[in-house]
C-alpha cells in the first residue's frame, strides 16, 4: 500500500508501507518526525494533519492523544499523532501533512 | 567538512542512531562507521523494562531503524565488535579481533552497564539486572507465574521492572535503601502515588531497607535485609543504577569524572573526540551533568552532528524524561535538586502535577497521568516563566491560561 505525505519542507512524497505498520515508524524511518518517545504517546513530536477526506475513516482518537494534541500550539481539528495510527489495508492512499516541530 | 574526515562511532544505542541520521540530515557526506559491541542494530531501550519484558513487542519493532536505513544512509555498520583501545596519536580504534579503524572524528557513545551488587557471589544463578535487550530476554525466560522476586533498588528501571513482573504473575518485593523510592528525582507526592499503584496491585515496596546478605549456593535463595529479615525468593533483580562505560576514554587519557567530561559541543578534552548519550558528562553553565535519558541521547547526537557538519549548535532545550508503570504515565521536564520544594497542583482522579520554582520561575515539572499539563509545562520551563505558586495550585484555572 502507499500513503501520501507532505514533509515539513513542503515536499510531496509517496511512501510504500505495509499493512500493520505504524504511521509513526514509516515517517521516522525517513527521519521525517522526531518520534522521541518511540511511540508511547509521551512526546507529541509525530503530529500530522490528516487530509479532511480521510479524517473520519481513521480510528477515533483516545483520551491521552486528545489531551496532548489539545495543548500543542499548532494543532487543529485535523491533527493526529502518527504513533496512534496503525495502517490498515483500507488506508491505502491516506494523505497527511507533517506538522512543524513545536 | 570533507570525506577525508571519516566519522567513527563507538557504541550502538539511541545516541549513536540519532547521530547517524542527524549527520546525513545536516549534509555530512563523509564516511560513517558505526561499531556496535552488541550483535544487534540500535534498539529502543525504554521498552526493555515494559512492553518488551512483557513479551508484547516483537523484536523487529524494538529496532530504532530498520537495517535498510543504514544502507540507505551509506553507513558501515559493524555488529558484535567490542573496541579494545583508542589510539589518539594514530587516530584509530582497535577492535578486539585486532582490526584497526581510522577516524577523522571519533564519537564515543558507549553508554553504561548495570551496576552490580557486591554482595552477590560471582556465577550465582537466578540473579538479573536490566540494561540490554539480552538482559530483558534472560529475565523474561527465567520467571514464571508465582515466581517470588526480590528487586533491589527503587529507581525508575526497578519500579518499571517490578510493575512488569507483577503483570507476568510474579510475587514482587522491592527493597529501597533510602527512605523513599525515586528519592533523588521524583517529587514526594509523585513517588507516593506510584508506590500506591504498586501496592494496590499486590506489589510490596519496603523503603529504608537495604541488603545485608545474599543467600544461596549455586542458585540464589534469599535476601537478608539490613534490619535482619530473611526474605526467601526464587529470583533476585538488581536495579541500582548504571556505571558509565568510560574505560576506553580513560585509557586514552581523556578527562573523565562520572563519565567522559565534554563541553557544550560534546567535545572531550581531545577536540577530535566527542562523547554523547549516557556516558557523557556535559558541562553546562558550570554544572557537570550526566543525564541518562532518551532525550539526552537525541540532543547530544544532534549537537555532535551539527559540530561535525559545521552547522550551528541546536538550541538548548530543557531535558525531559518519562516512565510508564502499570497504566500510570509519568512525564517530567527540567531538573530539580533532591531537596526541592514542590508546588502541588491536584488533578481529577489519579492526575497530579508538581512544579519546582527557582527564583519564581518554573524550572521543572512532573506530571502524573496529566499529559496536557506536561505539554504546557514544557513550554513554561523552556520560557523560564515567572509564575506565582497560588496560580499553579488553583486547579480551576487551566494551566494553558496562566
Amino acid at each position: 500500500m502507499k500513503i501520501n505525505v507532505t514533509d515539513r519542507a513542503g515536499n510531496a512524497l509517496v511512501l510504500d508501507c505495509e499493512e500493520g505498520d505504524r504511521l509513526m515508524d514509516v515517517l521516522a524511518e525517513l527521519d521525517l518526525v522526531e518520534a522521541t518517545c518511540g511511540g508511547e504517546c509521551s512526546c507529541a513530536t509525530c503530529q500530522v494533519y490528516v487530509d479532511p477526506g480521510w479524517l473520519a475513516r481513521l480510528p477515533a482518537r483516545e483520551e491521552l492523544e486528545v489531551e496532548l494534541l489539545d495543548e500543542l500550539l499548532n494543532s487543529n481539528a485535523q491533527s493526529r499523532l502518527a504513533c496512534q495510527i496503525n495502517l490498515e489495508s483500507e488506508m491505502d492512499g491516506l494523505t497527511v501533512t507533517i506538522a512543524s516541530a513545536e | 567538512m570533507s570525506s577525508a574526515q571519516p566519522v567513527v562511532i563507538i557504541g550502538g544505542g539511541q545516541a549513536a542512531a540519532q547521530l547517524v541520521g542527524s549527520l546525513r540530515s545536516q549534509g555530512y557526506t563523509g564516511r560513517i562507521t558505526l561499531i556496535c559491541g552488541e550483535n544487534t542494530l540500535p534498539y529502543h531501550r525504554p521498552p526493555l523494562s515494559k512492553k518488551y519484558l512483557l513479551g508484547q513487542l516483537p523484536v523487529e519493532k524494538l529496532l530504532i531503524r530498520k537495517p535498510e536505513y543504514y544502507q540507505r544512509l551509506d553507513v558501515r555498520v559493524m555488529l558484535g565488535c567490542p573496541v579494545s583501545a583508542i589510539d589518539r596519536a594514530a587516530r584509530s580504534v582497535a577492535l578486539d579481533d585486532g582490526t584497526q579503524v581510522d577516524y577523522g572524528r571519533l564519537v564515543i557513545a558507549t553508554g553504561g552497564r548495570a551496576r552490580g551488587l557486591s554482595l552477590v557471589p560471582e556465577h550465582m544463578t537466578g540473579v538479573h539486572h536490566l540494561r540490554s535487550k539480552a538482559d530483558a530476554e534472560a529475565l523474561r525466560a527465567d520467571v514464571f507465574p508465582g515466581c517470588r522476586v526480590v528487586l533491589v533498588g527503587g529507581g525508575y528501571v526497578g519500579l518499571e521492572v517490578a510493575a512488569s513482573l507483577r503483570m507476568l504473575g510474579c510475587e514482587v518485593t522491592v527493597l529501597e535503601a533510602q527512605d523513599r523510592v525515586l528519592g533523588r528525582s521524583a517529587a514526594p507526592p509523585i513517588a507516593e502515588h506510584l508506590v500506591a499503584c504498586h501496592t494496590r496491585t499486590g506489589g510490596r515496596i519496603h523503603c529504608g531497607r537495604g541488603v545485608r546478605e545474599i543467600r544461596g549456593g549455586a542458585a540464589f535463595s534469599a535476601v537478608v535485609t539490613s534490619d535482619g529479615e530473611e526474605i526467601a525468593a526464587d529470583r533476585l533483580v538488581v536495579g541500582i543504577g548504571m556505571t558509565p562505560n568510560s574505560e576506553l576514554a580513560e585509557a586514552a587519557g581523556l578527562a573523565c569524572e562520572n563519565g567522559i567530561v565534554v563541553d557544550e559541543n560534546c567535545r572531550t578534552s581531545d577536540p577530535d573526540i566527542h562523547a554523547i548519550g549516557d556516558v557523557a558528562c556535559r558541562s553546562i553553565g558550570g554544572d557537570c551533568l550526566r543525564l541518562e535519558s532518551v532525550d539526552n541521547a537525541i540532543q547530544t547526537g544532534n549537537i555532535v552532528a551539527a559540530d561535525i557538519a559545521g552547522a550551528d549548535r541546536p538550541a538548548a532545550t530543557a531535558p525531559w524524561f518519562w516512565s510508564d508503570q502499570y497504566d500510570t504515565k509519568l512525564q517530567m521536564v527540567g531538573l530539580a535538586p533532591a531537596n526541592a520544594q514542590w508546588v502541588v497542583r491536584p488533578g481529577d482522579g489519579d492526575r497530579l502535577s508538581c512544579f519546582y520554582l527557582r527564583d519564581g520561575r518554573v524550572a521543572a515539572a512532573q506530571c502524573l497521568n496529566a499529559g496536557g499539563d506536561f505539554m504546557v509545562a514544557k513550554r513554561l520551563v523552556a520560557a523560564g516563566r515567572s509564575i506565582c505558586p497560588e496560580q499553579l495550585t488553583d486547579s480551576a484555572m487551566a494551566l494553558r491560561d496562566l
